[in-house]
């Protein structure tokens, strides 16, 4: 996950050690830092604004007690990422419905589609199935490689590089398919 | 034509987070709320786990004062067959420092609202959601005496089905940091004694008979000098007069740490800390009678984050009514059945 303004190393630990006290301010400064890109992550795992929100909710929320499973051995804005990418596929089993947006949201989307052309584009991966949006998702759009894709997902990389194939040739067809 | 989409797909703009969502996860922070997230398990961690969860089980046996051949010599069975028991050399490895406490370090006592008294446990395990019945007794008694001139309270534990020898445990009145701890294995053949000074402990422990060893070891103690240490080998027996001093309101927290083992070298450390919080206030009724209470959540250790177990203080004396730990399908309780007060 890339961040713009993700800490420094001291930044970050301070952040972690403060928030590890109990300290909430700090909890909403993680937040500050890299709410905005765990948002972004999570809007595109789920489809919707409401379920991205409520990933990231519950990312910070867990994130005091969760913290001290944190090791510090990596960037901590890779492991915000890894986290909020097992939460988002999570609550999709827990859920294990078909997404559904709201006409608000479906109306902002279009909205948004119409501004930036990409309506079909995402129409075509809003029709993939879940496993296949997500290895999507997290190489194509967010950059991580199949082996920490496979990892966070719980597969083997071999199953990501199909799985990104498949989705490839399902999001081509469908546009092909549009014009 | 792949190229084009695959660039699109990295350009795909997202909408910004809701303007409220940063408040909404403070609140439900402050509101108590809480969400176990699925964090990554390393080779590292799993060992932690493997390792914390035989030490659970060494102490649930122990706490639970289990019937039969466990109880009446937990100390000998479980640690001079147990393969962390120490080796000489191994009283010379490298340990692992403890995760830093989660709270700050408890330094505001009142030491004046603590007294003495026999407390009585009765503890029982549920499995599968049927009671399995009781696991025994537990009496400590907290008495006020002296040891080298110093005013101290000295804990002794005494249980049912009864050991052959009783085990002690003697903290200072002024800070409640402990000074001396005496634990008596089975047939008194394990004998181990920890002197508390300042800033270190020196433990010995002497093993006779089959399997015989010596162990002198010494070890500093962290954080600060008058913050509470609890002694692990005592089963939380001082955690009946340490309840009473803090000053329990809502929301409030507090760290302190647990001293087990000097001697074992491994990756569980001597030293760990454990972390209390109230959150919540609850009416619980034991076979001692009906108490208004503060609960408290417990975590205790390093691995996994902790161990977490709940406990019940009552609001006014401030004793410990009812200790709770549950486990995958079972849940251990500890209730106070009778309590004899002496100042």
């Amino acid at each position: 996950m890339a961040t713009q303004a993700e800490p420094t190393d001291s930044a970050s630990a301070e952040l972690v050690r403060r928030i590890r006290l109990g300290d909430s301010e700090a909890l909403g400064g993680l937040y500050d830092v890299f709410g905005t890109a765990l948002f972004r992550l999570a809007y595109r795992l789920t489809g919707t604004r409401e379920d991205a929100e409520d990933v990231v909710h519950d990312v910070f929320v867990g994130l005091p007690e969760a913290l001290d499973r944190y090791e510090e051995r990596g960037r901590l804005g890779a492991w915000l990422g890894r986290v909020t990418t097992r939460v988002a596929l999570m609550r999709h089993r827990s859920r294990n419905h078909r997404r559904e947006v709201g006409l608000e949201g479906a109306e902002a989307l279009a909205a948004e589609s119409e501004r930036t052309e990409h309506t079909a584009l995402q129409a075509a991966v809003d029709a993939l199935p879940i496993a296949l949006r997500m290895v999507l998702v997290l190489k194509e759009m967010e950059g991580y490689s199949h082996a920490e894709v496979a990892e966070m997902l719980g597969i083997n990389a071999v199953t990501s590089r199909v799985r990104l194939l498949r989705a490839l040739r399902r999001v081509r067809r469908e546009l092909e398919d549009h014009r | 034509m792949i190229k084009d989409f695959r660039v699109a797909l990295r350009e795909w703009p997202a909408p910004e987070a809701g303007p409220g969502l940063r408040a909404r996860i403070l609140t439900s922070r402050a509101g108590g709320r809480r969400v176990p997230l699925p964090i990554d398990r390393s080779a590292a961690w799993r060992l932690r786990l493997l390792v914390a969860a035989g030490a659970v089980v060494a102490i649930v046996a122990i706490a639970t004062l289990g019937r039969g051949r466990a109880n009446q010599g937990a100390y000998t069975d479980l640690l001079s067959g147990a393969p962390w028991w120490p080796t000489v050399g191994a009283a010379q490895g490298r340990r692992t420092p403890p995760r830093a406490p989660r709270y700050p370090l408890i330094s505001d006592l009142d030491l004046t609202r603590v007294a003495g008294g026999t407390w009585t446990y009765e503890g029982r395990t549920t499995t599968d959601g049927i009671h399995t019945g009781t696991t025994g007794q537990l009496s400590i008694t907290a008495s006020a005496t002296r040891l080298d001139g110093t005013p101290v309270w000295l804990i002794t534990t005494e249980r049912r089905p009864v050991r052959d020898a009783a085990d002690s445990l003697f903290v200072s009145q002024t800070t409640l940091r402990p000074l001396r701890s005496v634990v008596n294995g089975r047939n008194s053949r394990t004998h181990i004694v920890q002197q508390y000074s300042a800033d270190s402990v020196h433990e010995t422990i002497d093993v006779t008979g089959r399997g015989e060893r010596h162990l002198r070891t010494a070890v500093a103690l962290p954080g600060a000098a008058e913050s509470p240490v609890l002694v692990l080998s005592q089963f939380g027996t001082d955690l009946n007069l340490l309840s009473q001093a803090l000053p329990l309101r809502p929301g409030w927290r507090g760290s302190a740490y647990t001293f087990g083992l000097a001697s074992p070298a491994g990756p569980i450390p001597p030293f760990a800390p454990i972390d209390l919080r109230v959150i919540d206030d609850d009416v619980v009724t034991v076979p001692a009678g009906t108490f208004d209470c503060w609960k408290l959540e417990v975590v205790q250790g390093d691995a996994g984050g902790g161990f977490r177990s709940y406990v019940w203080v009552s609001r006014d004396q401030q004793w410990v009514v009812k200790a709770e730990y549950r486990g995958g399908d079972f849940v251990f309780e500890q209730v106070l059945t009778s309590y004899a007060g002496v100042r």
